[in-house]
């Protein structure tokens, strides 16, 4: 009898647990992307992309007037959280985040602090972390309602954006871990990708010259408001520079891929200066590796950046053989300063702001985390004028077996 | 001499107790009188329009009346003629003066003498001739002798040796069991011509008296195995026993498992196999359904075709095979747990198609799952039970059109349709546990619209765990995976080369587990220098 009575309790027991919580995949809105905004009264706006399955499905290209695959739903709320809910309402049906692919952050609200922004990304379990992170100069919403050529889900051109970042890494990888990591990391500032929507006719590039201002004014002057869907369109490349949770600056795609070389950056690199008469080379960074070395002495701290590079020859202008070693050196020269240049620059920009995207601070907590303790409530102060050599060695592994025979004659 | 009528006599006592055992009354002796002989079995039979007698006189009595009984359909009447009558009739008129009077010494001199039959008997009980007389044999009698003799003249109306439904085969053998016993026996004898292949007959079924063999191979057979297979047998006290089947549910260990603890087959070699293996098999008159014990789960992924192809190709089936019975137990539950709970675990694309073909169908996944799965399986039923042409048109049409017609008409998403055709093909990779799986299809499925993934395990859980449990005959049924056995490991999701398995399975607990002694292989010559010319 106890044993028959501890088993029904033992089999109830099991099947008390388990999922109660059934939802059925047509109840659900798929956001594939969100973007948040401060507005004005400092209350928070929430810009959600939803797929429409039955539309992504239709096969037919989308053409000029048929219905977009996503539908955009917004909604306003003194919080985060408060927000969301308010997006169920409009949306009506339940927003699904897990397979939501961007969250793009405004830079009004990047500024000002996003402590109160991220708490509800900690404790909605169906978020991941893996959703990546853009900051835009403007309003996300926008950012959020530009349309793809080749996608019919914007987010997911994002997503391959994101992607393919290595071929120049001209963009930090930002997921919503990193930039968590970074931001709970003692002595390191989050970057973050930038996100924005330019002409269709623009060239490409970030400059990031707007500076700490973040506006969104080195973008072209807006189109007419008619012709505003077709002729804008997304770039991603450059990056949001952070002071804790703020947003103090900008980088643009060179100093960008400066602070990425510390981090394993990969991509072409076309050097600075010709090394041969005829033009400029460019060569393939295939490996990366990088130390900061921290040394505490009497006179305070300084930081040694080691940078090494393995690198293939990717594009010559000229019939000159790159392949004797004279040559190749004069080649490993240059990308050396090209790239020393590179990371000096974003460190230049950085130590002006006072951010730490570097992880400066993080080296010297590992190596003496007294040293740290001490400086650690004047850092931003302190890297303003911290010492930091630069070194960059680099070898060029491969020039491939092209000699040239087409300028032959 | 005597040695053949000892033996003519021991095998009639054996048969007489197997009858008596199935409940035929005894007593009634075979009187002297003829006449009376014949009413009593006509009593006997309820003058049943297929018993015939034939009177005669013969040769060398005429002034004994006889008479041939026997019934009409199971005889050969060609033979009956040829080797009981003609003989009777012929036979020259002599010695009568020392024959008369003894009644049991003209039938013992018809037996002896005259009768050219292979196989006679002399039968003193009634019952005993009523029981030869439904086996096929005709029953003689003659006046003023208490002796009759049954003769086999058998001939009935039976199925050729064909290639078998089930288990069909590219390469190996095309010989398919019958329904008739001693046609079966002699399969097996063919295959394995050794004097330790033994037969031993039971009679079952109060009724219907059905012959059962229990065949084994002598030294290879666990005889403990051999003797528990007899035990339970023997227990067995039923009204009829028409197909193996039958025997099957009486005799299997755990019958409130879903999974079956007894295998059949159609197929001499794959039986032939299994006994020397170290197995013992069934074999019941009326039905070519060969039944095998002991049971394990591995066999019901292995088909004969394995050991006669090389190895490679077959090992990859094996895995086929696991994941096809995967497929056929869990997709539908799966796709139901991924579809109503989990959708986080789809992928992010696929996701999207997922919702899209779920856009606007009216019930939740766990109905549509249930419900397409007993559509499938009113159209597999259909396609069974009709004649074959109307059949494979019927579950064509049926398909194609509720499909076709399901999807387009929103009722149920495309995607399950997928999900309900590649399960309902998958379960006929493992033919061997299609009951098992549909059954527990149905369970984890329904578990997964209740309780998502959390119930595929809960439910997964309790299946290995009662499937580690399960014994067949004295063996495990998950080995040789569980317990783990090292030699038998080789003929699980890989088969190991034939010439390196060397022993018999672990499981089967056959006092000679050697199967092959001595060498691996010959080994070849390398034909390296001679080239000729």
């Amino acid at each position: 009898m106890t044993r028959r009575l501890a088993v029904l309790a033992l089999g109830l027991a099991l099947l008390t647990g388990g999922c109660w919580n059934r939802k059925e995949t047509d109840e659900l809105a798929l956001v594939s992307a969100l973007g948040i905004d401060r507005l004005p009264d400092g209350g928070i706006l929430v810009v959600a992309q939803i797929v429409k399955p039955a539309e992504v499905r239709a096969g037919v290209p989308t053409a000029v007037g048929s219905p977009r695959a996503v539908s955009l739903v917004s909604a306003a709320g003194p919080t985060v959280g408060a927000a969301v809910r308010g997006l169920a309402q409009v949306a009506g049906r339940r927003p699904f985040w897990a397979h939501a692919r961007v969250l793009v952050l405004g830079a009004e609200v990047a500024k000002s602090g996003l402590g109160d922004v991220l708490d509800w990304f900690f404790r909605e379990r169906e978020f991941r972390a893996r959703v990546w992170v853009a900051v835009t100069p403007g309003r996300a919403a926008e950012v959020i309602a530009a349309e793809s050529d080749l996608e019919k889900i914007p987010a997911v051109a994002i997503d391959n954006m994101f992607r393919g970042r290595s071929i120049l890494s001209f963009v930090p990888g930002t997921n919503l871990f990193r930039f968590l990591r970074d931001l709970a990391t003692p002595g390191k500032d989050p970057l973050a990708a930038a996100l924005l929507v330019v002409p269709r006719t623009a060239l490409a590039g970030f400059s990031g010259h707007q500076g700490a201002s973040g506006s969104a004014e080195a973008v072209a002057g807006p189109p007419s408001p008619e012709k505003e869907k077709e002729e804008r369109r997304l770039y991603l490349g450059g990056s949001a520079l952070f002071r804790g949770e703020s947003l103090v600056g900008w980088l643009d795609e060179r100093e960008t891929r400066g602070v990425l070389w510390t981090s394993g950056a990969r991509g072409l690199v076309v050097l600075s200066s010709p090394v041969v008469p005829g033009g400029r080379v460019s060569v393939e960074v295939l490996k990366a590796r990088s130390s900061i070395e921290p040394r505490v002495a009497q006179g305070g701290v300084s930081f040694r950046v080691e940078v090494n590079l393995v690198a293939a020859l990717a594009e010559q202008p000229s019939g000159v053989d790159l392949s004797s070693p004279e040559t190749l050196a004069l080649v490993e020269d240059e990308l050396e300063k090209t790239v020393s240049a590179e990371v000096l620059s974003a460190l230049g920009k950085a130590k002006s702001l006072g951010a730490d995207p570097f992880g400066l601070g993080f080296a010297l907590f590992t190596r003496d985390p007294a040293a740290w303790r001490g400086l650690a409530p004047v850092w931003p102060e302190h890297l303003r004028s911290v010492p930091v050599a630069v070194e960059v060695s680099s070898r060029v592994i491969r020039t491939g077996l092209s000699l040239g025979a087409h300028r032959e004659r | 001499m005597m040695k053949l009528v000892r033996a003519i006599w021991g095998r009639q006592s054996r048969r007489a107790r197997g009858t008596s055992r199935a409940g035929g009354q005894r007593g009634q002796a075979v009187s002297p009188h003829l006449e009376v002989n014949l009413a009593r079995l006509r009593e006997l039979f309820g003058a049943s329009g297929d018993l015939a007698v034939r009177y005669f006189r013969p040769g060398l009595a005429p002034e004994v009346p006889a008479a041939v009984v026997y019934i009409d359909g199971l005889v050969d009447t060609a033979l009956l003629d040829r080797h009981v009558l003609e003989p009777l009739l012929r036979s020259e008129r002599g010695r009568a003066g020392l024959l008369r009077g003894a009644g049991a010494a003209l039938a013992s001199y018809a037996s002896e003498r005259l009768v050219s039959a292979a196989e006679v008997e002399l039968v003193t009980a009634l019952e005993e001739a009523s029981c030869q007389l439904l086996a096929g044999r005709a029953v003689v009698f003659w006046q003023g002798s208490t002796a009759a003799l049954a003769v086999t003249v058998r001939g009935w109306a039976a199925r050729a040796v064909e290639e078998p439904g089930t288990e069909s085969v590219i390469r190996g053998s095309r010989e398919g069991f019958t329904e008739d016993l001693r046609t079966n026996l002699a399969l097996l004898r063919r295959r394995i011509r050794s004097p330790g292949l033994r037969v031993e007959y039971l009679t079952l079924g109060r009724r219907t008296n059905t012959q059962v063999a229990v065949v084994y191979v002598d030294a290879v057979a666990s005889p403990s195995t051999v003797a528990e297979v007899k035990r339970r047998i023997s227990g067995i006290d039923i009204d009829s026993v028409l197909e193996s089947g039958y025997i099957e549910q009486y005799i299997e260990d755990s019958p409130w498992s879903p999974f079956a603890t007894v295998a059949n087959s159609e197929k001499p070699d794959v039986v032939a196999a299994k006994l020397l293996e170290g197995r013992v098999a069934i074999l019941v008159d009326g039905t070519p359904f060969v039944l095998l014990v002991p049971y394990l789960f591995i066999e019901s992924l292995q088909s004969a075709e394995d050991y006669y192809s090389r190895p490679f190709y077959v090992s990859m089936l094996r895995l086929i095979r696991l994941a096809a019975f995967g497929v056929s137990v869990l997709l539908p539950a799966l796709y139901v747990a991924a579809v109503s709970f989990h959708q986080e675990l789809i992928p992010a694309s696929l996701a999207i198609t997922v919702a899209a073909t779920r856009e606007g169908t009216p019930f939740p996944a766990i109905i549509e799952a249930l419900g397409m799965g007993v559509v499938f399986e009113i159209l597999r039923e259909a396609g069974v039970r009709l004649p074959r042409p109307i059949g494979q048109a019927v579950s064509i049409v049926g398909a194609l059109v509720i499909g076709q017609a399901a999807v387009s008409a929103g009722l149920i998403g495309s995607l399950m349709v997928i999900v309900v055709a590649l399960t309902g093909v998958a379960t006929f990779v493992v033919p061997a546990q299609i009951d098992a799986g549909i059954v527990l299809r149905a369970v984890y499925t329904v578990l997964a619209g209740v309780f998502g993934l959390y119930g595929i395990v809960l439910g997964l859980v309790v299946t290995v765990a009662h499937a580690a449990v399960l014994t067949s005959f004295g063996a495990p049924y998950l080995s040789p995976v569980a317990p783990f056995s090292r030699t038998g490991a080789g003929d699980t999701i890989v088969r190991v080369p034939l010439w390196t398995m060397r022993l018999r399975p672990e499981a089967l607990r056959s006092p000679d587990r050697v199967r092959r002694r001595g060498r691996v292989r010959v080994g070849v010559q390398p034909m390296r220098g001679r080239r000729e010319t």
